[in-house]
């Protein structure tokens, strides 16, 4: 549905909802995306890629995942899901990621066809083994019997029971080879029987910190990447500037899938018509365009500055503003209300240090070295994109801040 | 209110978000003022208070039960930082499912705090409206250096969780992988550290407190210094470490030697060392530094109370409920000094003016039942025990008290049972055994008693009064070596009781006319009712003596009064 009035552009412009099934065809705009190019290689190469997907905070990377997992559906068995739905993003194991990719692909295949008695045997007794392991441990409960429902068992308390988190590493992880074999044999015979290969996509894995991205994919890169099936996990954004993401990704991952942010402007600061245009479908695939003057529209894609989430915000902003004056359409001043709060959360935290900084990268378009400009990145104060060539710019709402500031000390 | 125009598009906005998922921040100094407006436009406020520790995405989850114009006012955040930062950027996509707006009131310290800290949460607002007076439109931004950050860590709790402990520092792992500013590593760090020492992990709790205090040094940060020594007070009083306590204590009043609070911890450690002098001394330097800290002047009172200076104690009360009048503590304690000093009426009052207050304490009621028994007035008494036993069903002297005022009311079985709760709740402690003991007598149940009796004695109990009774039931179930042998066991102490047990001592031992002569007496000074040793057994023996009968007639009329 098209917003035909400002209370439904409200419903609409949603900044919590990443776009899947309906929506993402009703509002998709096709973009750059790495995701295209991947999609072929993933479509067409019999061996089991495994990729690292990464880019900013909101810059659209869970509905472009939706959008691969539609690209794929005919052509591989795609187990998609969200980890932070699994798993307790704070206290989270490489054993943990392992036991929840093996039930989700378990789930699926389980769904699509009928595993061989054989294996079903096979994975009967291994599940029934690290029951009593458990037991010995202490972690008690109902225990069913049977792989399905130890799985169904375990995989519901993992994210809630930090018990049950602590005794199933206890046993998995000296036997983490057992579970691999497991459920490489499930993929397997899944993919014969089914003749697809399986993908699994792992989105929600860039919420946890640096430090234990790192631990993850530097540490247990091999375990992480050992199931036989193509595999996608998100990481989080600041191992994008970690020392070890290189090796990372040279040891273990067949790639490293990075979403820029839209382009609204080019390195010299002149518009890019692409980018612009872009944007306006996006908002015009949502709202009827008599809800929104041409001005105030090219004003909100400025001060989005390419990253979805933060446009989404912006309309819906200044859409909430007009309606409250009783107007039916949204002006320039709406937007420009919209993106002072903008601004006034820049204001908030940013502090001295940080506006050299800024203002460094407002000059050169360039990296600086440190762990302020990660958070400045991270913050979205510093955007990064990419033509030919990967280049950073200031957040558009807070460059006349730092013009002024550079003025004064002049 | 004081900015119409966000109040304006604030509510505008709750009418487009009504009974959708809608995460909005409003800054305000004014949360009241907030609720006001938005009930006034027919909002049901569902305000949610963060300050006692409360879950906020439990209470949100119960959203169905909501009507459709719900909208959810929180506040308080910053009193669960910084946990509560880790754990809603984890959790944010759990506000998609609340399909009622949450309007997030905070100050401008707590917005800045979850931009940085909850950037994953923060991006799924809706929008930021700032209500104060002048909002930032229009002001010339001031950018400044990090601050010192001292989060409100919560130290004290009834009951450790410890599932909810290691979840605290899972979360604080996960924050320290995020925070490059050191004054917030260092608390993150003593949060760590609290959390170790409560899970009694002293040596990663102790490398912790380190880490926190080397980045403190580093930053020449001495508030953060102070206040981490302070909290370290706070967990080893809570680990009952009083040695550390003084310690810690005694390094703080060296630097600072007018610092109250010091003297004070110092204080509460002597006393539960024991050392009571020392205790009131150090209660006495905070006294002179902060006379009106109420605090002070209650743990004076306690270890004053301690120091058996009942009427000094008495005073430090009165101090402390002058300072603070409301609160119910002292009233406590000058109720519990009054029944040590026999002033059971003042007692009451006290205990009565402390239930008015807090009508949930079990002491107070336990006090006013204790004052009550001592007043005779054992129908009352007896509701106070039972209100008591209701509170702390746990509490063995308690259901002692209510079986000694039931037995007093003839209520015999009742008794029984209390007493029997209270041996079960103190097995090792005599006077329950003993009440025990006493009404199964006079229920004739006299192997039962026996029994009581026995293990009343062998709990260590040596009174003249026991042996007597035993060495009656003895001779009731034909033991009379054992009967002889408590006898002189009573013999040994008899000289020191007054005379109604002695007449008891007589009348077990077969002389009616020195039991007699010795009544009498005993009735004349009120020692026991005539009630009472008409159907006391160690009287069984002269019972039928017609003088017997006669003395307690002549003192019948007088039997309503109690003993003294």
């Amino acid at each position: 549905m098209k917003a035909k009035s400002l209370s439904d552009v409200y419903d609409i412009f949603d900044p919590q909802e990443a776009l899947i099934g309906e929506t993402l065809k009703e509002y998709y705009v096709r973009r750059e995306s790495p995701i295209d190019r991947h999609a072929n290689a993933l479509r067409s190469s019999r061996r089991p890629l495994k990729y690292l997907f990464v880019g900013s905070r909101g810059n659209g990377k869970s509905t472009e995942l939706n959008r691969l997992s539609e690209l794929l559906e005919n052509d591989l068995l795609i187990v998609p899901f969200s980890i932070r739905d699994k798993l307790n993003l704070y206290d989270i194991e490489y054993s943990d990621i392992l036991l929840i990719v093996a039930a989700e692909i378990y789930k699926k295949v389980s769904e699509n066809v009928e595993l061989s008695k054989e294996l079903s045997g096979y994975l009967d007794t291994w599940s029934e083994k690290v029951i009593e392991n458990e037991k010995s441990l202490g972690l008690s409960g109902e225990v069913k019997t049977g792989f399905s429902a130890f799985f169904l068992n375990i995989t519901g308390k993992m994210k809630t029971e930090a018990s049950t988190r602590e005794v199933t590493r206890k046993v998995i992880q000296p036997q983490l080879s057992d579970l691999i074999y497991a459920v490489n044999k499930i993929i397997t015979e899944a993919e014969e029987k089914l003749d697809k290969k399986i993908l699994v996509i792992i989105d929600d894995l860039d919420k946890v910190n640096l430090e234990k991205g790192e631990e993850l994919f530097y540490k247990h890169g091999a375990e992480l990447t050992s199931p036989i099936c193509k595999i996608i996990y998100t990481i989080p954004q600041p191992l994008q500037f970690s020392n070890k993401k290189r090796q990372i990704v040279l040891q273990y991952f067949d790639d490293s899938i990075d979403l820029g942010n839209i382009n609204i402007r080019n390195r010299r600061g002149e518009t890019d018509p692409k980018g612009f245009d872009l944007m306006k479908k996006v908002a015009l695939k949502r709202m009827d365009e008599s809800l929104i003057s041409e001005d105030a529209l090219k004003l909100a894609i400025e001060y989005s500055a390419g990253v979805m989430t933060e446009f989404i915000r912006i309309i819906r902003s200044a859409g909430n503003i007009a309606n409250t004056d009783g107007r039916s359409r949204i002006e320039v001043p709406d937007v420009e209300q919209s993106i002072a709060d903008t601004k006034n959360d820049y204001i908030r935290i940013l502090n001295p240090e940080d506006i050299e900084i800024l203002k460094d990268v407002m000059r050169m378009k360039g990296k600086v070295d440190g762990d302020k400009f990660q958070d400045l990145l991270f913050c979205l104060a510093i955007l990064e994109y990419s033509n030919d060539e990967v280049w950073y710019d200031i957040h558009p709402a807070i460059k006349g801040i730092i013009e002024r500031a550079e003025a004064g000390e002049e | 209110m004081t900015s119409i125009l966000p109040s304006r598009e604030l509510l505008n906005e709750l009418k487009l978000a009504k009974s959708k998922n809608s995460l909005i921040f409003a800054i305000t100094e004014d949360r009241e003022g907030l609720s006001q407006l938005l009930k006034s436009n027919n909002f049901d406020v569902r305000p949610v208070d963060l300050r006692d520790d409360g879950n906020l995405l439990e209470m949100l989850v119960k959203w169905e039960r909501t009507p459709d114009n719900a909208v959810y006012l929180i506040y308080g955040i910053s009193s669960q930082f910084p946990s509560v930062l880790g754990y809603l950027n984890l959790h944010r996509d759990l506000f998609y499912q609340i399909k009622r707006p949450v309007l997030m009131t905070v100050s401008e310290y707590e917005i800045r705090e979850i931009q940085k800290h909850a950037p994953d949460l923060y991006r799924y607002r809706s929008r930021t409206y700032n209500l104060n007076e002048k909002g930032m439109t229009g002001i010339e931004p001031t950018f400044s250096e990090p601050k010192s950050v001292y989060y409100k860590l919560p130290i004290f709790e009834e009951k450790i969780d410890v599932a909810a402990m290691r979840e605290r520092i899972k979360l604080d792992e996960y924050l320290l992988g995020t925070v490059n500013d050191d004054y917030k590593k260092a608390e993150l760090y003593m949060d760590l550290a609290i959390s170790y020492f409560k899970l009694d992990d002293l040596d990663t709790g102790n490398d912790y407190s380190r880490k926190s205090m080397n980045i403190r040094e580093r930053l020449k940060d001495e508030k953060g210094i102070l206040i981490n020594y302070r909290r370290l007070i706070l967990v080893f009083l809570l680990k009952k470490q009083f040695r550390k306590v003084i310690e810690l204590s005694s390094l703080l009043l060296k630097s600072d030697p007018t610092s109250a609070s010091d003297y004070l911890f110092r204080g509460i450690a002597y006393l539960e060392l024991g050392q009571f002098e020392t205790a009131l001394k150090c209660y006495d330097k905070a006294i002179e530094l902060d006379p009106r800290n109420a605090n002070i002047w209650l743990r004076k009172g306690l270890a004053l109370g301690m120091l058996n200076r009942y009427e000094d104690a008495l005073e430090s009360f009165k101090k402390m409920i002058e300072f603070d009048p409301q609160n119910a503590i002292p009233w406590q304690g000058k109720g519990l000094v009054l029944n040590i000093l026999n002033r059971y009426e003042d007692a009451l009052e006290s205990f009565k003016k402390a239930i008015k207050l807090d009508p949930q304490n079990a002491i107070v009621w336990q006090g006013k039942g204790y004052a009550l028994s001592k007043l005779l007035r054992w129908e009352e008494a007896v509701d106070s025990f039972e209100k008591a036993v209701e509170l702390d069903p746990q509490n063995a002297i308690v259901w002692q008290g209510k079986g000694y005022a039931l037995s007093k009311l003839l209520r015999w079985e009742e008794a029984v049972d209390s007493f029997e709760k209270a041996v079960e709740l103190d097995p090792q402690n005599a006077i329950p055994w003993q009440g025990k003991g006493l009404v199964l007598n006079i229920l004739n149940r006299y192997e039962d008693a026996l029994e009581a009796f026995e293990k009343t004695a062998e709990l260590g109990m040596k009174s003249a009064t026991l042996y007597i009774t035993l060495a009656c039931l003895y001779r009731k179930l034909g033991k009379e070596a054992e009967s002889a042998e408590a006898c002189k066991l009573a013999r040994d102490l008899i000289e020191r009781e007054n005379e109604y047990t002695r007449a008891c001592f007589e009348a077990v031992c077969g002389s009616a006319d020195a039991a007699l002569a010795l009544l009498r007496t005993a009735l004349e000074k009120k020692q026991q009712t005539a009630d009472w040793a008409r159907q006391d057994p160690d009287f069984e023996f002269i019972r039928d003596d017609p003088r017997f009968k006669a003395l307690l007639d002549e003192f019948s009329e007088d039997g309503k009064e109690g003993p003294e």
